[in-house]
């Protein structure tokens, strides 16, 4: 089945940019479309979880349209995989503190805290950043984006309850945190792929290789 | 660690096309904004900003269409301003394919809208856009791209919108604006020194030194840059059949086979000086 082209799924947060991420997932080859909220299953070989918005205005767009469920359920398929992109991987995790404090889907542990309570100079994190994996885990699919640029655009920060989970950091100011994450079947990467120029696209059409 | 500095191409667009105004009194007509957009974004521009000049007295029905049109091919931050005057509008924006908005009157007027934009949508996605005016030493804030003043001052101004949710601030130099003899570094330094949000410097790159100049003494976190790149980028961009505006400068264009990658060039120049920029392969 080598020529058969991958589907791609992606959620419609409502508030989002979700045109950027829809001509970039084509753009990178896949068969995609925009998941239609009266959908009771998915069938993807790839769901993308896009982010441009507030926590809680997204966890509630999930919830409305029993996306928590429906995820619960596609993850249990074999050859299933998530990607949250920016706030879609921010609300992978337990619980954000953005607004108040917020209720994730708690697909991986650990908190959403705000940049600004680092350093209140650094309250927002917004342009060109490296990425650096880590090695032990980037062997194959992302050697190619060691230390390269990607978009970044965010106040809020994934902080992850384990180690293993952790695949890449980034330096904002002073401050290291964690720019990729991966659990199983689930990658979430804070950067915006579909804003990250030419690399972006290639890293979306290398997703196939991150399903391991 | 340091971010590179973000080189954003400025297209000031009515139309769908782009024009260039002289000190925003004026304007000429140089193309098909996505055009533009386009070369820029394959030339490593870092992120791309469109503002209509006219979209404030008209609306943004027009806008969105040339946003979506230009956003199916470019894949680096697209910043929209013009026009946007409630969450709707910015929502639809959003939709189109912007992937920041920016905000001025609106947010002159109502600086609640500002708070409540930055709630539903998030802080990073709202761009402030300044336009500062100098007039007897005194500076003003101007509404509809120097029309009219309004008696705030810009640093002042610029803390408030911080205050208020704003993710970012461009600071616009009307007095420089068009004019290439370079940017207002004195004002721009005091606004970047006031606030912990990135600011961009707008209005009078006239050569690439005064790039270099205003990102050494502004420590701004980028530059918008338009005239410099938009008459090199004329010279081999197909040209444009329209009833709107004043054409004539096109007709005296020089045109060229040769692509000139202005960006690249900027990019390399900037890097020498020793300045951090985005340039991988």
């Amino acid at each position: 089945m080598i020529n058969k082209r991958l589907s791609a799924g992606i959620i419609d947060l409502k508030f989002n940019n979700l045109f950027s991420i829809y001509k970039a997932c084509i753009k990178a080859g896949f068969r995609t479309s925009i998941i239609s909220t009266k959908q009771k299953t998915l069938n993807y070989d790839f769901v993308i979880i896009p982010g441009v918005g507030a926590f809680k205005s997204g966890m509630n767009v999930l919830k409305k349209n029993k996306y928590d469920e429906k995820i619960s359920n596609y993850l249990l398929k074999p050859n299933s995989f998530i990607y949250g992109i920016c706030l879609g991987m921010q609300l992978l995790f337990e619980k954000s503190f953005e607004f108040g404090s917020t209720k994730g889907l708690g697909l991986i542990k650990g908190n959403i805290p705000e940049l600004q309570k680092k350093n209140k100079k650094m309250k927002t994190n917004m342009g060109w950043c490296k990425t650096k994996f880590l090695e032990k885990k980037s062997k194959l699919s992302f050697k190619n984006f060691n230390n390269k640029h990607f978009y970044f655009v965010h106040s809020y920060y994934a902080n992850p309850a384990n180690n293993s989970d952790i695949l890449a950091k980034t330096f904002h100011g002073n401050f290291e945190f964690t720019s990729v994450v991966k659990k199983n079947n689930i990658l979430g990467t804070q950067f915006h792929p579909e804003k990250s120029g030419n690399l972006g696209i290639e890293f979306l059409r290398n997703l196939k290789k991150y399903k391991n | 660690m340091k971010k590179p500095v973000r080189i954003i191409p400025m297209l000031e667009i009515k139309n769908g096309l782009l024009i260039k105004g002289i000190n925003f009194e004026g304007f000429r007509v140089l193309g098909n904004a996505r055009d533009f957009a386009q070369l820029y974004y394959s030339h490593g521009a870092d992120e791309i900003c469109y503002q209509d000049s006219v979209a404030t007295l008209f609306g943004t029905s027009n806008l969105i269409k040339f946003v979506s049109e230009t956003a199916k091919n470019v894949f680096v931050p697209l910043t929209v301003g013009g026009g946007i005057r409630s969450i709707k509008d910015a929502s639809d924006m959003f939709k189109a394919g912007a992937d920041k908005v920016l905000l001025n009157s609106a947010a002159i007027d109502n600086v609640k809208l500002l708070k409540k934009a930055s709630k539903i949508f998030g802080s990073s996605n709202i761009t402030i856009i300044i336009q500062a005016i100098k007039i007897d030493k005194k500076y003003y804030i101007s509404k509809s791209n120097g029309r009219d003043l309004v008696n705030i001052d810009p640093v002042e101004w610029a803390q408030k919108v911080e205050e208020f949710g704003a993710g970012e601030i461009i600071i616009t130099a009307i007095n420089n604006e068009g004019l290439k003899k370079g940017f207002d570094i004195p004002l721009t330094k005091k606004i970047v020194e006031k606030v912990s949000i990135p600011v961009i410097a707008h209005g009078g790159a006239g050569n690439f030194g005064h790039i270099y100049d205003v990102i050494k003494n502004a420590k701004v976190s980028g530059v918008g840059i338009a005239s410099i790149l938009h008459y090199e980028a004329i010279k081999f961009l197909p040209k444009v059949k329209t009833k709107i505006g004043n054409t004539l400068y096109l007709d005296s264009v020089k045109k060229i086979s040769k692509h000139l990658n202005t960006i690249l060039k900027i990019k390399k120049f900037l890097k020498k000086k020793g300045v951090i920029i985005r340039d991988d392969k």
